[in-house]
């Protein structure tokens, strides 16, 4: 029998994650130096380790309240309030999620009618249209160019805009590219945000890790709370990836309605998860601040040789990925990562598997330690001169 | 300390018990070389702030700290220096006395090195103009001490020895180190085993978290 007949429609069309293809090809080799992982070099500090330890010798083992222990909720509402500059009420403008991804598909779920349209700046995270598809959506990219340092313009919004938009979803600072914007561009997306009538799903995961100026929430901007919900999670800042926690803050009415699609799927994000980022919040800011620090000067590093190397790069102002364009070494940017990871064993993701406007250039993830980048750069370096030789 | 609390305050939390107490308190943070102090800070949970308005670290103390086992060529190229630079600066360093040396972090449980540790707490006199430093320094100079601290808290100075025996570090204690003069007592503790030494987890298996080579 086949099988295959009986998977949903919008499911079969999904297109398979780049990412997956070249996990395939990565994962066979031996001694690679990975620039390819989305996930910070540290473990979770062990402070917080020791806090989910606790949680389960004290038997928390139980479910909570369909929208997260409250001590975690209130937490949230007064990191969010010092670091943002905005307010949510803990009882029901609060949800905590399996991740920023199960927020922002609960969002998705919650707010788009079969056929609305959701606006996204692209290059971005790779799940950002499949979830915008599975809930019947349709996905509208709005690009973003290395000459703007990858950050989102309202001119590109304007040229991208078509009747039906409904949302749009903002990564800033953004997974793959680094590109951010500042307080003028955000209200400059604010304002269009409004005259447009959209709801903003604002995935903030990489805020902390913002190297120059100040980030601006988009919530934070007068009038923009009503119309925006702000995603966030502990995996990057505080090196949790595998604890699968995050939250989403917003009007009740919205917060109620993602939580209907929660009770019913996920119940409630794992209480340990849960006790350990109570903990992550109270007491994990000088240690995240000291992770910065170093990606930070591992970025001006890995960016300053890449520029030596020939392969143009932006200063990327926050997250741990450096966004080459490697166009000049004549090949395509699959090819490129290809023939790197095989000739010199390094692994970068093609910058395609995060759209298509990722054409011509390949992430370079620096969450990895000061050796690994050295030899990183000087095997690149060596693989690029080889290519430039032969052209 | 709580943040902005003063000297003075916290010397009243913390050694309100005796008039006495406090004034050896205050002598005792005079005495305090200014790197002492940004480690009292520290401890204290208030370095963020102090450590943002005191002078920035510079950057290849920075790399010294973080960068584990480059070598100076690579340590050039994270610096954007020649190697040169990098040799020049670290003898800066050497000269202003920052940089002291390198020396291994070895596990020697399962060598049969015969080295036996021990930390004594010591209480020593003040001296007028000096504080604690001359007797500190002279309890420093012994083969035998490792390292040597002046505490806050009911002694003055926590001292780290290695000997070949218990018997030779009991022969040093009770010859050398309490028969000089303005040592007034000494608590020694022998180590019976180390689990961490200098950031490193010792007898337990440093393993690698399993990550994805290529993750979203």
């Amino acid at each position: 029998m086949d099988s295959s007949r009986h998977i949903a429609k919008h499911v079969i069309n999904l297109p398979k994650s780049g990412i997956r293809d070249f996990f395939e090809i990565v994962s066979k080799m031996k001694d690679v130096i990975s620039l390819g992982i989305g996930e910070p070099d540290f473990d979770t500090p062990w402070h917080i380790r020791e806090a989910g330890i606790y949680a389960l010798e004290k038997g928390k083992t139980h479910y909570t309240s369909n929208l997260g222990l409250i001590e975690l909720r209130r937490a949230i509402s007064k990191y969010v309030e010092k670091n943002y500059a905005v307010s949510y009420v803990p009882d029901n403008e609060i949800i905590i999620t399996v991740g920023v991804s199960e927020a922002l598909d609960l969002a998705c779920r919650a707010l788009i009618n079969p056929g609305d349209k959701v606006m996204f700046h692209q290059p971005c995270y790779v799940s950002y249209s499949p979830s915008i598809t599975l809930a019947h959506g349709i996905a509208v990219p709005v690009p973003t160019f290395a000459k703007d340092n990858f950050a989102l313009t309202v001119e590109a919004l304007r040229a991208a805009w078509q009747p039906g938009c409904k949302l749009l979803m903002l990564n800033l600072p953004c997974n793959p590219t680094g590109g951010t914007c500042d307080r003028a561009q955000i209200e400059a997306i604010a304002k269009f945000a409004a005259e447009k009538d959209l709801i903003v799903l604002s995935d903030e995961i990489y805020s902390e890790l913002t190297f120059e100026g100040v980030h601006t929430s988009i919530a934070s901007i007068p009038g923009m709370k009503e119309r925006t919900i702000f995603l966030h999670g502990f995996s990057k800042a505080f090196a949790m990836t595998g604890w699968r926690i995050g939250y989403a803050c917003g009007p009740a009415a919205l917060i109620e309605a993602m939580m209907k699609v929660h009770q019913y799927s996920m119940l409630c994000a794992s209480i340990i998860s849960q006790e350990a980022a109570i903990e992550a919040l109270v007491h994990g800011e000088d240690g995240m601040k000291k992770m910065r620090d170093q990606y930070h000067r591992r970025r001006d590093f890995i960016v300053r040789r890449f520029n030596e190397i020939g392969l143009k790069c932006h200063l990327p102002r926050g997250s741990f990925y450096a966004f080459p364009d490697i166009s000049k070494t004549g090949l395509s940017e699959k090819d490129f990562a290809v023939g790197l990871l095989q000739t010199e064993k390094v692994a970068m993701v093609p910058g395609t598997a995060f759209g298509e406007n990722g054409k011509g250039f390949c992430r370079a993830c620096f969450a990895t330690s000061y050796e690994q980048l050295v030899e990183a750069a000087t095997r690149i370096e060596r693989h690029v001169q080889s290519l430039v030789a032969k052209k | 300390m709580r943040q902005n609390q003063s000297p003075d305050d916290f010397l009243n939390c913390c050694l309100k018990s005796a008039a006495e107490s406090r004034r050896v308190a205050r002598e005792r943070l005079k005495s305090f070389s200014p790197p002492a102090l940004l480690l009292l800070r520290i401890w204290d949970g208030f370095a963020p702030d102090f450590c943002d308005t005191a002078r920035p670290m510079k950057p290849i103390i920075k790399l010294l700290l973080e960068g584990g086992s480059l070598n100076t060529a690579q340590m050039a190229q994270v610096l954007a220096l020649s190697e040169a630079d990098v040799n020049r600066q670290l003898d800066e360093l050497k000269a202003s006395r920052v940089l002291l040396g390198f020396r291994p972090v070895l596990n020697l449980a399962h060598e049969d090195s015969g080295v036996v540790r021990a930390v004594i707490e010591v209480r020593i006199t003040p001296e007028r103009g000096g504080g604690f430093n001359r007797l500190a320094e002279r309890i420093s100079r012994f083969d035998e001490v490792e390292s040597c601290f002046l505490m806050s808290g009911s002694y003055d100075l926590l001292v780290f020895v290695n000997g070949s025996s218990l018997q030779k570090v009991a022969a040093f204690v009770s010859e050398k180190l309490s028969s000089i003069e303005g040592v007034l007592s000494t608590a020694t503790h022998f180590m019976l085993r180390s689990y961490k030494e200098q950031g490193f987890m010792l007898d337990v298996k440093q393993e690698e978290a399993e990550r994805l080579k290529v993750a979203p």
